[in-house]
């Protein structure tokens, strides 16, 4: 596997000549594009991509700050290209029109990708019109077997519209899957969050999917814009500054974290980045910036099947915007807490995401997470 | 450089802490940086402190609301009659609404839960099990109880243990214990009016159908009594007439007599006697009486018995001979002809026991298969016509069965074709002598009726005093009496029975026992306490056991029931009068 890492900033165009990259183009070569959202408008530099790289799978998302090592930026592309040696490469698209579609689509893209062989599967979906949670639902009930990781697409702190690559072109209202095939290919994962749970346990007295009209019996935002005071209006973006942790009062280790994507003024209810059951119980959470930073290296200790320190292999790092938001100043720190712990020649490129996708729990099943820092770390045992 | 996040943009905007930036730009940009840094910080502050803020004013009102909930629980505690106990997982009260068990409920804090029942007494115990149910389980579980009050007087509780979950810690628990002796009482009561009832319901029944039964045979008695007060009637019919009066007389005897024994039976007021008798007495005398009746028919009665039955047997032989002549009898009167062949023999019972089986086969009418059920049915037979056609009570077969089951045993029908029946009979053989096997020739002729019949003795020197209030009864008595030459002097009640009796010098006395002015029973008391040692017997219409047992009391020698048989009559009076002067025995 041989891996290269671009980025393109509208100012001073691609930080590397492209035509030095010329020869990876091949049939097995993904070229990963986390991209900010106003690149739908410029479909040049795609199309330019495709000119140079016509053999290749492009495959990419919007994000709400885009990776490039240990650097966040918000006007860049961010790429990794990635030739697999003996690893086979395969990836499908599918169209959604609303949530409720969340369910089917996930178990039509998994059924779209040929089982023989499959070994992970990398899944960008797009950030808005899409229930994770129930995406994940049915792409598991089809696929459980299989690492599933990934993450939503984002839009800034602006929450209007993602896109994801379709036929490397930004596209909405899309979910895009890659698959890898062969003994050779190693993915790798860890997820962690690192923030604290404060105040009162909660119950959630009324909602539906990710819908919280209640809490507790009162409205639910009323709750939030109390805790924000002042900043309530910065709403919905600081209500990312209150995760919600969610558990059901029986079994106390399956906890999940749960942001805020949008509120409702008219009924006072507040739409999470993934379902938040009626009944279950809930807490809130702040961040210790410390912690968070601390949480991002601990993800990447957590990481699986993590490769020799000589094997080259590529990290994509998915992180939620409400820890952009909350770090600030201090954004590239946890980019390095990770990249610390990770083998000394790892490239990392990624994104902040409206929600991260990762294995969790006893389960291993994939599971949509809020406010986590996600590693996948991709690489290709070297057979002879 | 002790400040991290200073550190870091030093090194972003390649500047040293140690070196003057070289250019405005690069200064500029420094301090935004470091301002923004400010401002965040300050906004992250400012978060904390509202949230702690808001924070501690939820709690707050959690805390307003506990101790308000816990208001209204210990309210509702003070309100209940019941006692509501918590107790932590070590199983130490932690609540108390009230009292318990004479300990007040400050003193029951801290308390072992099973030191206020008595740890090892049967209601410690008890409530542990229950406890250990409970918990283990996690169901309410709830168990019931019995203590003394203050006054020493018993009283009955409910306990209900109720496991309280919590996360990752012990269960506590919640103990409701209610007094329920009211309950009980009430129930008791209700059961007790049901049963009542029940017995009321059960009596209307047995006295209409007792009225029906008694009523047949009563209209042959009257209605012939009154074909014979008529003139012109041919001897040969009258004895005829004479006959079918005796005869209903008879079966009406019959019928009383089953009904008494059949409701003692059901009353469970049947005594039964177990004494030591020979086999071959009984089945001697059973065969005695029956032989005749069977031979009058034309039909077979054969008894046999196998080598290994005792000889003498614990049951009561009263018993098992009304049983035998029932049953047996039932045999002969449906059998028309050919014959009743009943064997004696052992047969495994329950549990390693052994019962004595009569097994009684006959080749009568046998009985229908829908009607099997209904032969040990009181006032039933198998087919009501047959009742018409072979008399009987229908009482027979039910007593039968009673008694058996008194015995230890039971009245079964084995086995039943048109070609005949076979009934089992069995019973308890009781505790008997070790090997006394043996077999016996039963033949037909060592059984002929062998029980002394009286015709007409000679009591020409006897004299008799007779004590009864019933003119008629007098007549009946003094016809039998003075039809022996005995000479009979009548008293029409105890007072004047006993004056006579004092007065002359009477072989014996005949006295009733319900009569005007002084009963039989003073009387005799007082005759035996003036010295009268002359026999005194019973003439009286109560024949149960302890009406006769309370004759004997009182100081009369024995004790006949009504109506009375002329035989058994003169037996009696033979068997007194031969050992003149009899002491009695009372003291």
């Amino acid at each position: 596997m041989i891996t290269k890492t671009v980025q393109y900033k509208p100012a001073s165009g691609w930080l590397v000549n492209l035509d030095e990259l010329s020869d990876m183009d091949s049939s097995d070569t993904v070229i990963l594009v986390f991209g900010a959202p106003s690149f739908k408008a410029e479909a040049e530099v795609f199309l330019d991509l495709k000119r140079r790289f016509p053999k290749s799978i492009a495959f990419g998302c919007s994000t709400s700050g885009e990776i490039f090592s240990s650097h966040m930026s918000d006007d860049s592309l961010s790429l990794a290209i990635m030739k697999f040696k003996t690893t086979k490469i395969r990836s499908a698209c599918v169209k959604i029109e609303n949530m409720m579609q969340s369910f089917e689509v996930g178990s039509q893209i998994i059924n779209e990708l040929d089982k023989e062989d499959l070994r992970a599967v990398f899944v960008l979906s797009d950030g808005l019109l899409v229930n994770g949670s129930e995406l994940l639902r049915g792409m598991n009930e089809v696929g459980h077997e299989k690492i599933i990781t990934g993450g939503m697409a984002g839009d800034g702190l602006r929450f209007k519209e993602t896109w994801v690559l379709k036929d490397g072109i930004p596209a909405n209202g899309y979910v895009a899957a890659l698959a890898f095939y062969g003994d050779d290919i190693r993915v790798g994962h860890g997820s962690m969050g690192g923030w604290n749970r404060f105040g009162p346990e909660r119950v959630i007295t009324k909602s539906k999917g990710n819908v919280v009209y209640e809490v507790d019996g009162r409205p639910a935002l009323q709750l939030y814009k109390e805790y924000l005071g002042d900043r309530a209006a910065g709403l919905p973006a600081t209500a990312l500054l209150f995760p919600m942790q969610i558990f059901s009062q029986e079994r106390s280790n399956d906890k999940l974290v749960r942001s805020v994507l949008a509120v409702d003024e008219s009924n006072q209810s507040m739409t999470f980045a993934g379902d938040v059951p009626e009944g279950s119980h809930a807490q809130l959470m702040l961040a210790n910036l410390n912690n968070l930073v601390e949480g991002a290296s601990d993800a990447a200790r957590k990481i699986t099947d993590l490769p020799g320190s000589h094997s080259p292999s590529l990290t994509i790092a998915v992180s939620c915007f409400g820890r952009r938001l909350v770090l600030g100043e201090r954004l590239d720190e946890e980019l390095e807490a990770a990249l610390d712990q990770l083998p000394a020649d790892t490239k990392m490129v990624g994104f902040y995401s409206y929600g991260e996708f990762s294995p969790a729990g006893f389960t291993k099943k994939c599971e949509l997470h809020n406010q986590t820092m996600t590693l996948t770390v991709i690489s290709e045992v070297a057979t002879g | 450089m002790k400040n991290r996040l200073l550190a870091r943009q030093l090194k972003v905007l390649g500047l040293s802490p140690d070196s003057v930036p070289h250019s405005i730009v690069e200064w500029r940009s420094f301090l935004t940086r470091i301002e923004k840094a400010y401002e965040e910080n300050e906004r992250n502050h400012y978060l904390l402190e509202r949230s702690l803020e808001i924070s501690s004013k939820e709690m707050q009102c959690r805390w307003d609301e506990l101790k308000q909930f816990e208001r209204q629980w210990r309210s509702l505690g003070e309100c209940l009659p019941d006692v509501v106990i918590m107790v932590d997982a070590t199983g130490r009260i932690i609540f108390s609404n009230r009292g318990m068990n004479g300990i007040q409920p400050e003193s029951l804090i801290g308390q072992e839960l099973y030191a206020c029942y008595g740890a090892d007494t049967a209601n410690g115990i008890k409530i542990k099990q229950c406890v250990e149910r409970a918990v283990s389980e996690s169901i309410a579980c709830s168990v019931e109880i019995e203590m003394l009050d203050k006054s020493g007087s018993r009283r009955f509780f409910s306990v209900r243990v109720n496991p309280i979950q919590r996360a990752e810690q012990p269960a506590q628990l919640v103990f409701v214990q209610t007094d329920i002796t009211e309950t009980r009482t009430i129930e008791a009561a209700i059961e007790a009016r049901r049963r009542a009832e029940e017995a009321d319901e059960t009596k209307s029944r047995f006295l209409a159908n007792m009225s029906h039964e008694i009523r047949t045979p009563l209209t042959a008695i009257l209605g012939f009594s009154e074909i014979l007060a008529g003139h012109d009637i041919p001897d040969t019919q009258r004895l005829n007439i004479l006959d079918i009066i005796r005869r209903n007389g008879h079966l009406l005897l019959n019928i009383i007599n089953d009904i008494l024994d059949l409701s003692k039976v059901e009353a469970g007021k049947l005594d039964i006697e177990l004494t030591n008798m020979a086999l071959l007495r009984i089945v001697s005398d059973t065969k005695a009486l029956l032989g005749l009746r069977a031979a009058e028919k034309g039909v077979k009665l054969t008894i046999t018995s196998d080598s290994q039955i005792p000889s003498v047997i614990r049951t009561d032989p009263l018993r098992l001979r009304q049983i035998l002549l029932n049953v047996i009898g039932n045999a002969i009167k449906f059998t028309e002809k050919g014959s009743v062949d009943v064997s004696i023999g052992l047969i495994p019972g329950a549990n390693g026991t052994t019962k004595l089986a009569f097994t009684v086969k006959d080749t009568g009418i046998g009985i229908q298969k829908d009607q099997v059920e209904r032969i040990f049915a009181p006032f039933s037979q198998a087919d009501p016509s047959t009742t018409r056609k072979f008399g009987g009570t229908g009482l027979g077969l039910s007593l039968s069965k009673n008694l058996a089951k008194l015995l230890g045993g039971d009245v079964i029908l084995q086995e039943s074709t048109s070609h005949g029946s076979v009934f089992l009979v069995t019973i308890e053989p009781g505790t008997v002598e070790a090997n006394s096997a043996h077999s016996w020739d039963l033949t037909p002729e060592s059984f002929i009726n062998t029980s002394p019949g009286i015709n007409a003795p000679n009591f020409e020197n006897l004299s008799i005093l007779l004590v009864e209030d019933s003119l008629d009864n007098q007549i009946i008595v003094s016809y039998f009496l003075q039809d022996t030459g005995a000479s009979v002097v009548t008293a029409n009640n105890g007072r004047e029975g006993l004056a006579k009796a004092l007065a002359g010098k009477f072989d014996v006395v005949l006295m009733d026992l319900q009569m005007p002015e002084m009963d039989g029973y003073v009387a005799v008391k007082e005759l035996r306490r003036q010295g009268y040692t002359r026999p005194i017997v019973a003439l009286s219409a109560y024949s149960m056991d302890e009406d006769r047992r309370r004759c004997l009391d009182v100081g009369f020698n024995s004790h006949l029931s009504k109506p009375i048989d002329r035989d058994l009559l003169l037996q009696t009076i033979s068997r007194f009068s031969r050992r003149l002067p009899m002491v009695h025995a009372n003291a």
